[in-house]
C-alpha cells in the first residue's frame, strides 16, 4: 500500500516544478503596475501562474525564470517613474 | 536525411521555437509565435535587422546565442530591441548602438560584456551555446525592431531567440529538413 501512495503522490507531482517562480510572479506584478500608468494592457500570459512557462520542460521554466529576473533588473536600471511594485 | 526526422522530432518539444534562416532584414508576421533565427556574421560588418509588428500589448522573453566553440569565444555579437513605449538607453549603450534611434523610441540593448559567459544546452540543434541569458520585455502595440551586429567585426554564428508559445502549424518541414545545415552546425 506504501508503494501505491508513493507512486500516486509521483503522478501528481509530476516530473518537474510547473509553479510560477517568485521572480515571474514580481515580474507580472511590475508590469501590470505599469501598465496602470502607462494606459497598457500588456498580454502577460506566458508568465502568469497558468501561463506556457510552467507547463512544458524544466528548461523552459528556468528560461522563464531568468527572463523575468533580467526583465525586473533591466526596468529597474532604465524605467522612469518606477512603480513601487517593481522595487 | 534521413536520420535527421528522429532528431526533429526529438528537438521540437525541447525547444519550441520555430526555426528559420536570417539573412539581411526580416519581418516576422506573428511575433506572438516563439521563434528561433539563425544567422551569420560573414563578415563582421552585418547588421540584421528582424522588424516586430506586434498585434498588441504583449511580453516575451529574447535572448541571443553563439555555438560553445573554441574558435567562437571572441564571437560576442550584440542585439538591441527598439521600439515606442520602451525606456531610452543609457548613454553607454546609446553610444554602442549601430544607429540613432528614430524619435520616440527606445531600447533594450544587451552589451554582452559579462566577464564570464552564461552556457546552455539548446534543445533544437542539440548543440551548446553560449547565452546572453534570456530577458523579458514588454513591448507596446506597434513596430518594434531587433538590431544584430558584430562590435568586435568578429565573424561566426549566432541564434536569436524570442518567445514561449509554440505553433508549428506554418511550418515547411521540407525547408526545414533543407535548411538544416543552417541550424545543425
Amino acid at each position: 500500500m506504501g508503494t501505491l501512495w508513493l507512486l500516486a503522490a509521483a503522478l501528481a507531482v509530476g516530473c518537474g516544478d510547473t509553479r510560477q517562480t517568485e521572480a515571474c510572479r514580481v515580474y507580472v506584478d511590475c508590469i501590470q503596475a505599469l501598465d496602470l500608468v502607462q494606459g497598457r494592457s500588456t498580454d502577460l500570459a506566458r508568465f502568469e501562474a497558468e501561463g506556457a512557462c510552467w507547463g512544458g520542460t524544466t528548461e523552459g521554466r528556468d528560461a522563464c525564470d531568468r527572463a523575468c529576473d533580467q526583465g525586473l533588473t533591466w526596468l529597474q536600471a532604465h524605467q522612469e517613474p518606477l512603480p513601487e511594485d517593481c522595487r | 536525411m534521413r536520420a535527421l526526422l528522429p532528431l526533429l522530432a526529438l528537438a521540437r518539444p525541447a525547444a519550441g521555437h520555430v526555426p528559420a534562416v536570417l539573412e539581411g532584414e526580416l519581418r516576422v508576421e506573428d511575433p506572438t509565435i516563439s521563434q528561433a533565427l539563425y544567422g551569420c556574421f560573414e563578415t563582421g560588418r552585418e547588421i540584421y535587422v528582424v522588424t516586430l509588428p506586434m498585434p498588441r500589448d504583449f511580453a516575451l522573453p529574447f535572448e541571443l546565442l553563439v555555438p560553445h566553440r573554441a574558435s567562437l569565444r571572441e564571437h560576442r555579437p550584440r542585439y538591441a530591441v527598439a521600439g515606442p513605449g520602451l525606456p531610452l538607453p543609457t548613454p553607454d549603450e546609446a553610444a554602442a548602438l549601430p544607429w540613432d534611434l528614430p524619435a520616440g523610441w527606445g531600447a533594450m540593448v544587451e552589451l554582452d560584456d559579462a566577464t564570464e559567459r552564461a552556457v546552455i544546452f539548446e534543445g533544437f540543434s542539440r548543440r551548446v551555446m553560449w547565452t546572453t541569458e534570456p530577458i523579458a520585455l514588454a513591448l507596446a502595440e506597434g513596430e518594434h525592431e531587433v538590431w544584430i551586429w558584430s562590435p568586435e567585426g568578429t565573424t561566426g554564428d549566432f541564434v536569436l531567440g524570442f518567445g514561449v508559445e509554440e505553433d508549428f502549424s506554418g511550418v515547411d518541414w521540407g525547408d526545414m529538413l533543407s535548411d538544416w545545415p543552417s541550424y545543425g552546425w
